[in-house]
């Protein structure tokens, strides 16, 4: 008898979301062990699907998984989740956020969580500041059920090759109130991905500190190795804390889905500007291929100035220009004239091209 | 009319030697130290002096001439390109002026002319004269609108995504990012007419900045496969096993 669960997997997995941009679709075959705070203790093998997509104005995400243990039983998975923001003002945005997700055992135990609620996002330089509120309602593993209120601060910066992300969070799950805060530090090469996160709570379901691995491994274009180890701590739904380990195989189904890791692909992008002072700025550049690499433009004359290599494609400069539009170009190992792919460009009357580095006020 | 404004600039300069003189000898002085042959200096220093004459933004001939010389251009296509940027750089104060910006900033007057030369039409130029709620927005404006039409929005439709900004009270930081939304929407596949509809609509700026929006929910803390999603704020990285052993 083919599982429900699967059937809705694999419609994800074959029909993702239609009209949407970026969609990447991707399946994931591995197996895990498990350990729960309750001595309770289970292997078993896993199928999981994945679709993220992105529009102008909404991301979001559905994932599935079924699991057979190895003693007999299986469970399933579900759960998506969705963000629309828009820019209200120079750095600041407003929007609206929702989830949900849930659980289903064989035997009959069915919990989950759903919550919707509003989001304010502020950048300031190269970091993201978030500060959400959500509400919903929670159905615990033994059928009763609460509402589920949640506020969380978070801060993250992404960079070409890591990103760093910080989080505090107050949550009130019917008479359970407990407060969490966690950190989490990611890296990324072109073909190996790591990262790590830990936290701690307080409050009711409060415990040990947590500490979670990750890896990922593309071995092939489409495909990764995956594994993760750590614990995990109490769910409002009724699990306890415990540990796990698993390790999968991870095949992308549509483009953009190879994702060596946890999520979307991330592509490090052409060109990051922070500003460092009133009229000067950090920038990286992403250019694979050459030995040496100069920029030129306004500022100075066209005169290039050499960058310095980062690895992994990555390069610095720090350029003594202010808040604008200013035309530049690279120069790849002393003799070609280049504008990084990706960014924005105007020709330059000459048969080439300048590239336009915007510096934000 | 142009050309009766061009003398009575040349003959305002002419009564003033000194002073064009010694700006000429400025431009000069910029070209040699950057290392531009002798014949090719003389060149763009006279196409300068014209323009300055003229009332137009000298610096940026210089600019444009420095920038050829640097990437090896042969002298006699700098030269070329100086003279029709010259020419631009009038129609552009030209188009300016005609809606109603009597006396543009330098800036503005250089945006202009790379907007004209992007294939956007003096007319269009003053849609975005007239659309812009802020003289600081005017400039930066007319380069995205260069920009986006440069990257094959084509003109009429670069200039429409600018006015909308620019009627919807964006701030000059958002239109600046318009090419990069632009830039990122067309590496997802988008072609330029769906990426004028999304950016009209407003859907543009910050939406899809990479680490933007989504930055804010950030990767979830992983855990086990096929984890829950959402739990980033109601469990942070806590994700439990699926299902019960």
């Amino acid at each position: 008898m083919i599982r429900p669960a699967l059937l809705v997997a694999a419609a994800l997995l074959v029909r993702p979301a239609d009209g949407l941009l970026a969609q990447q679709a991707s399946l994931q075959l591995g197996g895990m062990h498990a350990r729960y705070g309750d001595s309770l203790s289970g292997t078993a093998g896993s199928l999981s699907g994945r679709v993220h997509f992105a529009s102008a104005l909404v991301r979001g995400a559905v994932e599935g998984a079924f699991s057979q243990f190895t003693e007999g039983g299986w469970a399933t998975q579900g759960g998506a989740s969705l963000l629309a923001l828009r820019l209200v003002g120079s750095g600041i945005g407003v929007g609206l956020e929702g989830d949900a997700a849930g659980s289903y055992i064989e035997s009959g135990t069915l919990s989950g969580t759903a919550s919707a609620g509003a989001v304010v996002a502020r950048a300031a330089g190269p970091w993201l500041l978030t500060l959400s509120a959500t509400g919903g309602a929670l159905r615990r593993i033994d059928a009763s059920s609460s509402a589920l209120a949640t506020g969380v601060l978070r801060v993250r910066r992404d960079a070409p090759g890591w990103s760093i992300d910080a989080a505090v969070s107050a949550t009130g799950a019917g008479p359970a109130r407990f407060a969490d805060a966690s950190v989490g530090i990611e890296v990324r090469g072109a073909a190996l991905q790591a990262g790590a996160s830990a936290g701690a709570r307080a409050g009711d379901l409060g415990g040990t500190p947590w500490v979670q691995l990750r890896a990922a491994w593309r071995v092939l274009p489409a495909a990764a190795l995956e594994a993760a180890v750590g614990g995990y701590p109490p769910d409002p739904t009724g699990f306890t804390d415990g540990f796990f380990a698993s390790l999968g195989f991870r095949v992308g189904l549509s483009r953009g889905a190879v994702a060596p890791g946890f999520g979307a692909r991330t592509e490090a992008p052409a060109i990051v500007v922070e500003s460092v002072g009133a009229s000067e700025v950090r920038v990286t550049f992403a250019v694979a291929g050459p030995g040496t690499l100069a920029i030129a433009g306004q500022w100075n004359d066209w005169t290039p100035a050499p960058l310095t290599s980062l690895g992994d494609g990555r390069w610095l400069a720090v350029l003594p220009v202010g808040p604008g539009v200013h035309r530049f170009a690279l120069l790849a190992d002393g003799s070609r004239w280049l504008v990084p792919h990706g960014v924005p460009s105007v020709p330059d009357d000459f048969g080439g091209e300048a590239g336009l580095l915007v510096v934000r006020h | 009319m142009r050309t009766i404004r061009g003398l009575l600039m040349a003959a305002l300069c002419a009564a003033t030697p000194a002073g064009l003189a010694a700006q000429q000898a400025e431009v000069r002085t910029r070209l040699e130290a950057r290392g531009l042959p002798a014949d090719l200096v003389q060149s763009v220093t006279e196409v300068a002096a014209a323009a300055d004459a003229q009332g137009l933004p000298a610096v940026a001939i210089v600019d444009k001439a420095i920038e050829g010389w640097a990437k090896r251009v042969p002298a006699p296509r700098v030269v070329a390109a100086v003279r029709q940027y010259a020419a631009r750089l009038g129609e552009g104060r030209d188009a300016v002026g005609a809606a109603g910006l009597a006396r543009p900033p330098e800036a503005v007057v250089i945006a202009a002319a790379e907007a004209l030369g992007r294939g956007i039409g003096a007319e269009q130029v003053g849609q975005i004269v007239r659309a812009a709620g802020e003289p600081a927005a005017l400039a930066p404006g007319l380069v995205v609108a260069a920009a986006l039409a440069a990257q094959g929005l084509g003109g009429e439709r670069a200039v429409g995504v600018v006015v909308e900004a620019m009627r919807a009270g964006r701030p000059v930081d958002e239109l600046l990012d318009l090419p990069s939304v632009a830039r990122e929407m067309q590496l997802r596949g988008m072609n330029a007419a769906e990426i004028g509809r999304r950016m009209m609509r407003g859907g543009g700026p910050g939406a899809t900045r990479p680490g933007g929006a989504a930055g804010g929910a950030g990767p979830r803390p992983p855990g086990m496969p096929g984890g829950l999603p959402g739990q980033g704020t109601k469990q942070p990285g806590g994700r439990r096993p699926p299902g019960g052993a």
